[in-house]
């Protein structure tokens, strides 16, 4: 291999980086660390300290990105998310408790059986999790519904399953150790746990949905649901897949908000759905299917935390907060949309037949959803 | 006069939901203590009641190292370790509203507001207003499962029914939205003709709860307590009557007697012994509202203290 080669690949991977959102998002994820560093006095804001608290808070949030994303990416929308995070949390908590020792117990905080509690507990809540996608992957591929009422449904359903399991009180008494030893524990007390988790099922969701058949066929439904089932890829079993594979990262989730706080919180997670959705479009991905990026989603989960530390550290009203990151989706998938006119279209305006909700599909090829899924690196 | 230290203390207030009047009137309590004191206090909370909201919040606070730090958390259980981060920086912290698990280790003085025991007096002042107890069939509007706070508020008022004698139904959700309260209020009236007793956990539920009385014309008929706080129209309608018993807790003392204590502590190093200061509470009549010895339990929100 001649150097002139290797060159001219790494000249070629900058190049393709220019075309790509996650680049651009990087960029901007960067510019806006930097300004909260000089703008934050006495560089309380750009330090490890803060930047790992950031990262620590965003990891729960990165697991609900990354299943939205396969989810986006199929065509298809999972409003159940908070549902799915708080039926799985009750699981995960109630199992743990129960086999940790017997009630007496652990009312007097003795946890004989704390491993085994530990582990049927984190079972249980990435199997709640998995059977909450699983479900609505089925009722989505028999019914023929659209995804967006089926999760709305389950949304409610799930929620209300969490209330009755709970009689609406939140569950507490967990084994404090799953908390210090785990949820809140730090690495070199730097580096939180659930960050370095999260960013692990990140790269290996990033490889399974740019580098595998699964990942591929997610994309290839995404493009053209009918295409796809006329080429004879079995649709309905992958939604359901790729649904329950949502589900066991939301399952996850649910097992690490009880790792972080220690009891369910049944009252929170409201806007989970919508913080997730949020980043991958963000990131990247088409809302109506073919087109995403684990590795857009990623960088763009962290921009919500970086403004809640910053503004809060700078002390400005949160509730500017709302209305930062509603500008930064809305200009965000602007640009992005720009960027993907084909260069002659460019400065024009574009023929009428382009209808607003179509215009994300433009620069799509309709005829091989499989190729366009390659060229987005 | 106090005494001009070289530098001026810097204070933080972090609280479980800073839309809410309730918490802001704790955040005017600190504020005033504050000025008294020379001290520069900054505020900050989540928008929903949601641990996992707050928590990024407290984690921001905690890298800025004020010089004390009052939080009125969210979650007993949650807030620990970011709260032990500040104990172990030697920032020392004062918990308002629920005192944390094993709260006496990681804070100086805890403040809590014994919702149960103020559900319980609004109960025992609308029991006062029935010649017949026996006959009163009383309902409590609550603001969502797993909510303790407002959850024991419904328990203590359903309790003092119980033994005054009359019937308590099981209570109702309504998210704190009027909408949602008034239909679920108009439901349960035209369901239960003998319902003549209600209770609203805040005043937006409130709000709701007695437009559906006066929809179905029983105003009066029907005996209404609620929580002050969260509504610009509770005073009015403790005035005209459409409100017999309003519960007036003291999160301005919380958020005053948080902010003098750690003072006492950041000026003279002498750690005082923890305490847990359990509050009190009003009960805001027509008759009594206007008393001097009323104002301390009159929630104000912000419109009580100027920002900043």
């Amino acid at each position: 291999m001649s150097t002139a080669f290797v060159e001219d690949s790494i000249i070629a991977f900058f190049k393709r980086q220019l075309h790509a959102t996650p680049f651009w998002i990087m960029l901007f994820v960067l510019g806006l660390i930097g300004f909260f560093g000089v703008w934050v006095p006495r560089g309380t804001f750009l330090n490890a300290s803060n930047l790992f608290d950031i990262g620590g808070n965003a990891s729960l949030y990165l697991m609900l990105a990354i299943g939205s994303t396969f989810i986006l990416g199929m065509g298809a929308i999972d409003l159940s998310i908070s549902s799915a995070v708080i039926l799985s949390s009750v699981a995960t908590a109630k199992v743990m408790v129960a086999a940790s020792g017997t009630s007496e117990q652990v009312l007097a905080g003795q946890y004989p059986h704390v491993g085994l509690g530990v582990a049927l507990g984190v079972l249980a809540g990435l199997g709640t999790g998995l059977g909450f996608g699983l479900v609505n992957g089925i009722l989505v591929a028999r019914l023929r519904v659209s995804s967006f009422v089926i999760t709305l449904g389950t949304l409610g359903i799930g929620l209300g399953v969490a209330y009755i399991w709970t009689g609406g009180v939140n569950v507490g008494l967990v084994p404090p150790a799953f908390q210090n030893d785990f949820g809140t524990l730090r690495l070199g007390s730097l580096i939180p746990v659930v960050l370095v988790l999260a960013l692990a099922m990140a790269t290996t969701a990033h490889f399974v949905l740019r580098h595998t058949n699964f990942g591929l066929r997610t994309l290839a439904i995404g493009s053209s649901d009918e295409a796809s089932r006329r080429s004879g890829l079995n649709v309905d079993r992958h939604v359901v897949l790729v649904f329950g594979l949502a589900g066991l990262l939301y399952g996850a989730a649910g097992v690490i908000d009880i790792g972080r706080n220690g009891s369910t919180s049944l009252s929170g997670h409201q806007l989970d759905s919508l913080a997730a959705i949020t980043a991958v479009v963000i990131g990247g991905a088409s809302l109506f299917g073919g087109v995403a990026s684990i590795v857009g989603a990623t960088i763009a989960i962290f921009i919500p935390p970086i403004l809640t530390n910053g503004l809060v550290q700078k002390q400005i009203d949160p509730f500017y907060q709302n209305i930062v990151i509603g500008i930064i989706l809305i200009v965000a998938v602007w640009i992005d949309q720009l960027r993907r006119q084909p260069p002659g279209s460019r400065g024009r305006r574009k023929p009428r037949r382009a209808i607003p909700h179509q215009v994300p599909t433009l620069t799509r090829s309709e005829t091989d959803p499989l190729r366009r899924q390659r060229r987005r690196g | 006069m106090h005494m001009r230290t070289a530098k001026q203390l810097r204070f933080t207030i972090a609280v479980a939901q800073i839309t809410d009047t309730y918490f802001q009137t704790m955040i005017c309590g600190a504020r005033a203590e504050a000025k008294k004191l020379g001290i520069k206090l900054t505020s900050q909370g989540s928008q929903q009641y949601d641990p996992s909201q707050l928590i990024p919040i407290v984690d921001a606070i905690f890298q800025t190292k004020p010089d004390a730090f009052v939080l009125a958390p969210s979650d007993a259980r949650a807030f620990v370790p970011p709260v032990k981060r500040f104990l172990n920086a030697g920032i020392p912290v004062a918990i308002t509203d629920q005192p944390l698990i094993n709260d006496k280790l990681y804070s100086i003085r805890s403040y809590e507001s014994n919702n149960y025991l103020h559900g319980k007096l609004a109960g025992a002042a609308i029991a006062r207003l029935f010649p017949d107890p026996k006959k009163i069939v009383a309902l409590g509007i609550d603001y969502q499962a797993g909510i303790v706070q407002t959850n024991d508020r419904i328990r203590g008022w359903n309790d003092a029914i119980r033994a005054a004698g009359g019937t308590a139904l099981k209570a109702q959700f309504a998210n704190s939205d009027p909408n949602k309260a008034q239909q679920v209020v108009e439901a349960a009236l035209r369901g239960n003709p003998k319902l003549n007793a209600l209770m609203f956990i805040d005043g937006l539920t409130g709000d709701g709860g007695r437009a559906a009385i006066k929809v179905l014309g029983l105003t009066g008929k029907v005996r209404v307590a609620e929580f002050m706080g969260a509504s610009a129209q509770q005073v009015r309608a403790l005035r005209t009557g459409s409100i017999d018993a309003l519960v007036g807790q003291t999160p301005y003392l919380m958020g005053s007697g948080a902010v003098k204590t750690l003072y006492d502590y950041v000026t003279t190093k002498k750690k005082p012994p923890y305490r847990l200061i359990k509050t009190g509470a009003l009960i805001l009549t027509k008759k009594n509202f206007d008393l001097p010895s009323s104002k301390p339990y009159i929630l104000t929100g912000f419109a009580g203290c100027k920002q900043g």
